[in-house]
């Protein structure tokens, strides 16, 4: 009855209007969720997710292991800027320290009425028996032997030995070293000889000398090597024994001699 | 030989600058020994009487000259040490670790002794010594330590020095190869 062309028209017609009429009832009722849509969630999501998961746990993977390798490499660029950085710190805060002790030195050196010349210390002793150390002046800087050595602190010790550009310091804390100096308050005369490297013994000072803990101990210029009135140690032990002319002193140094870096060698 | 001798000379002189610089640091305190007894040791127990005294000779000197303590003191005791191992070649296996070890150990601990003797501390102040006295025994005890693996260092350098210049030692007091 009808040709197959006329059926097929209809067909397309018939879906059309199908389409059109369940699109109008579809849109009558928005968000409308039927057991189709449930059983359709279950049915492909999961699959959704685990190609979902896949796909990140690929990218994660990208991320975080291969794309590491230029990672590793920014950090160990940031690592070294980091070392370099921390180098800079440390050698601004050694040049602040340099800064401070040659500032002091130098406000030392313009206060004493004696022409000085600085030095470094670049050698200690061999053996911890003796005491002395190397500074990096000598003869063609003006020094001889007998010159004093001073810091800021106080005295550190006289030269016995000069070279060209060197020289070697004899430091009031060993045994063969000794100054003539007297307590400060009081005046009491004695002569400091060295001891141990934190602590000097004054000796030949009068019993009924006045002398307390604590007293300043100043180079009294009678040696004829070290100038008078510079700080020498602070008394840090007082015996009187039963018998005897003298007192037993023992003064503790001001200059840190584990730590002498800069000091003064006094001229004149 | 002379060739191996001023090597030697060479080796001492950086452990001389070595310890008169970085180790006397306060870190490393009390820690480390006089370096050149190893050194004195090995050469008494490797290199022939002239050209190993020569050495120590050399060094002692050098030592002294840096040293705040009476001259020849370290010239003498190097000397003696030298001789001192030199002889006991001949009746002991001087190529045994233990023995190295307790040979360097007491090389040490003679030197601490003779340095005390030398600063002539009256016996009424003698008490201050102790506190010096106190680092003897772990240097001590580090030399004996670390005594026979600086030997055995030295003696690899002795016996490239040798492969190098092609010289055979044949003298029976060898110890360390």
């Amino acid at each position: 009855m009808f040709s197959k062309k006329l059926a097929r028209i209809l067909c397309v017609v018939l879906f059309a209007l199908i389409s059109i009429v369940l699109l109008s009832i579809s849109a009558k009722h928005p968000h409308r969720y039927t057991i189709v849509d449930r059983v359709a969630m279950a049915g492909i999501v999961p699959f959704q997710d685990g190609v979902s998961r896949t796909m990140h746990f690929c990218a994660r993977m990208w991320h975080h292991y291969f794309y590491l390798v230029s990672v590793r490499e920014e950090y160990d660029r940031l690592k070294g800027m980091l070392a370099k950085a921390e180098m800079e710190k440390s050698w601004s805060l050694e040049s602040e320290l340099a800064c401070r002790r040659l500032r002091k030195l130098l406000e030392m050196k313009s206060e004493l009425p004696y022409r000085m010349v600085p030095a470094s210390v670049v050698g200690l002793d061999p053996s911890g028996w003796f005491k002395t150390v190397f500074i990096n002046r000598g003869t063609e800087d003006g020094i001889s032997k007998g010159m004093a050595v001073i810091t800021s602190d106080g005295v550190v010790g006289r030269v016995i030995g000069a070279s060209g550009r060197y020289a070697k310091v004899l430091l009031i804390i060993d045994r063969s070293s000794a100054v003539d100096a007297l307590v400060q308050r009081t005046r009491s005369r004695g002569i400091i000889e060295g001891e141990t490297s934190e602590s000097c013994r004054f000796k030949y000072v009068v019993r009924k000398a006045d002398i307390k803990i604590e007293d300043t101990v100043i180079s009294s210029g009678l040696d004829g090597l070290f100038p008078k009135g510079l700080r020498v140690g602070a008394i840090s032990e007082i015996s009187r024994p039963s018998s005897g002319l003298f007192q037993e002193v023992k003064v503790r140094p001001f200059v840190d001699f584990t730590r002498l870096e800069e000091v003064l060698v006094v001229l004149e | 030989m002379m060739k191996v001798s001023c090597i030697y000379l060479v080796v001492g002189l950086s452990a001389v600058v070595a310890q008169t610089t970085i180790l006397r640091l306060p870190l490393f305190h009390g820690i480390f020994y006089d370096l050149l007894i190893p050194l004195v040791v090995f050469l008494s127990l490797n290199l022939p009487n002239r050209e190993g005294i020569f050495v120590v000779v050399i060094l002692g000197l050098i030592m002294d000259l840096i040293s705040g303590g009476i001259f020849g003191l370290y010239l003498s005791i190097y000397f003696w040490i030298f001789l001192w191992v030199k002889s006991l070649t001949k009746f002991f296996d001087v190529g045994d670790t233990l023995f190295q070890s307790v040979l360097i150990g007491v090389c040490v601990l003679a030197q601490h002794l003779i340095f005390c003797i030398s600063l002539s501390v009256p016996w009424a102040e003698a008490q201050s010594l102790t506190v010096q006295m106190t680092p003897v025994l772990s240097q001590t005890i580090i030399a004996a330590l670390t005594g026979p693996v600086i030997l055995l260092l030295l003696g690899r350098l002795l016996t490239r020095l040798q492969r190098l210049s092609g010289v055979t030692r044949e003298t029976g007091d060898t110890a360390i190869r």
